[in-house]
């Protein structure tokens, strides 16, 4: 008996053509590996990937992961068998160890959890009885009612003390405000005033005088001027 | 003849003596599957970090070589990355 080997074998497949036929080349492979070993472990789709750099003119291809036991010439054969599929972009086979069954595991067991978190899509459950609530306004509402107006209530008894107090707080500040009253009462009583009013009216009237006494001036200057004038001619006529 | 003063600059500090993580951590696989582990000590250009700058000890450093060239194998990590002015 020849020695036993885990081996682990990742293919990259042409992801030009159908997806079927690519799943199918992968059954063969999985069958070809199948055969040749004395133990197949597990088999991982990493699925479809874009690759750092183009190989044969391809931006990305399928990855599949294989582990299984062996015999140590069966690599090789394996190999060979490999580079006949056209299909085939590349291929590696390197001996594995106990950790690659623990990735595989790791691999198969993530899935089920993924499930697990899809499963409780419960929170739609929860949502629900929310939506309920909402459908029950006028209850929510009324507590809603009686708690503002008990806290309005409590609200208001504070504000009087606060009220009380900001009036007491308030009194130096509102001389400012009274000074303005005062000065508007002895604005409104200077203009009430009869004594002011006569003064105002003599004011203009004088204005006025002085105005018809400038006219009155130049008036008489103009007389004089003519009875001069009437003169000196009454004495050229005699 | 005048004596050459040292530039204190050019003096060389003693390396720090940093701990392998690998070592630190055995749990740590190093695989090529694992890409993100990988990515780490290789750098813009694709080349991988010497030991002496990750401070990885020579036995890791091998293996971690040999699995970062096997990612690049299979187009997983770059070999060189351009850049393009």
């Amino acid at each position: 008996m020849a020695k036993e080997k885990i081996y682990e074998l990742m293919v990259i497949f042409d992801s030009q053509g159908d997806e079927a036929e690519i799943h199918r080349e992968f059954d063969v492979v999985q069958s070809l590996v199948e055969k040749r070993s004395t133990e197949f472990i597990g088999r991982a789709d990493w699925g479809l990937k874009e690759f750092k750099y183009p190989i044969t003119k391809r931006n990305s291809g399928y990855y599949v992961y294989f582990l299984f036991k062996a015999e140590i010439d069966t690599p090789v054969q394996l190999a060979h068998a490999l580079k006949m599929n056209e299909k085939i972009l590349r291929h590696m086979i390197i001996a594995g160890n106990s950790r690659s069954v623990e990735y595989l595991n790791k691999l198969h067991s993530e899935p089920i959890h993924k499930i697990e978190h899809t499963e409780p899509v419960e929170p739609v459950k929860e949502e629900l009885p929310i939506i309920e609530k909402a459908v029950e306004p006028p209850v929510e509402n009324e507590t809603i009612e009686v708690s503002k107006e008990e806290e309005t209530q409590d609200v208001v008894e504070p504000s009087t003390e606060t009220a009380s107090e900001i009036t007491s707080e308030s009194e130096p500040s509102n001389e400012p405000s009274a000074e303005i009253e005062e000065t508007v009462e002895i604005q409104e009583e200077i203009k009430e005033d009869p004594e002011v009013v006569r003064e105002q009216e003599q004011s203009d009237e004088n204005n006025e005088s002085d105005e018809n006494e400038d006219n009155n001036r130049i008036e008489e200057q103009k007389e004089i001027g003519g009875i001069e004038n009437d003169g000196a001619e009454k004495k050229s006529e005699e | 003849m005048m004596e050459r003063k040292r530039n204190p600059r050019n003096r060389r500090e003693p390396r720090k003596h940093r701990k392998c993580p690998f070592c630190a951590n055995s749990h740590i696989d190093i695989d090529y599957k694992n890409i993100d582990l990988l990515k780490r000590y290789v750098n813009d250009r694709g080349k991988i970090i010497p030991r002496k700058n990750t401070g990885i000890c020579a036995k890791h450093q091998r293996r971690l070589a040999k699995e970062i060239k096997r990612a690049r194998f299979l187009a997983l990590i770059p070999y060189v990355v351009y850049t393009y002015r």
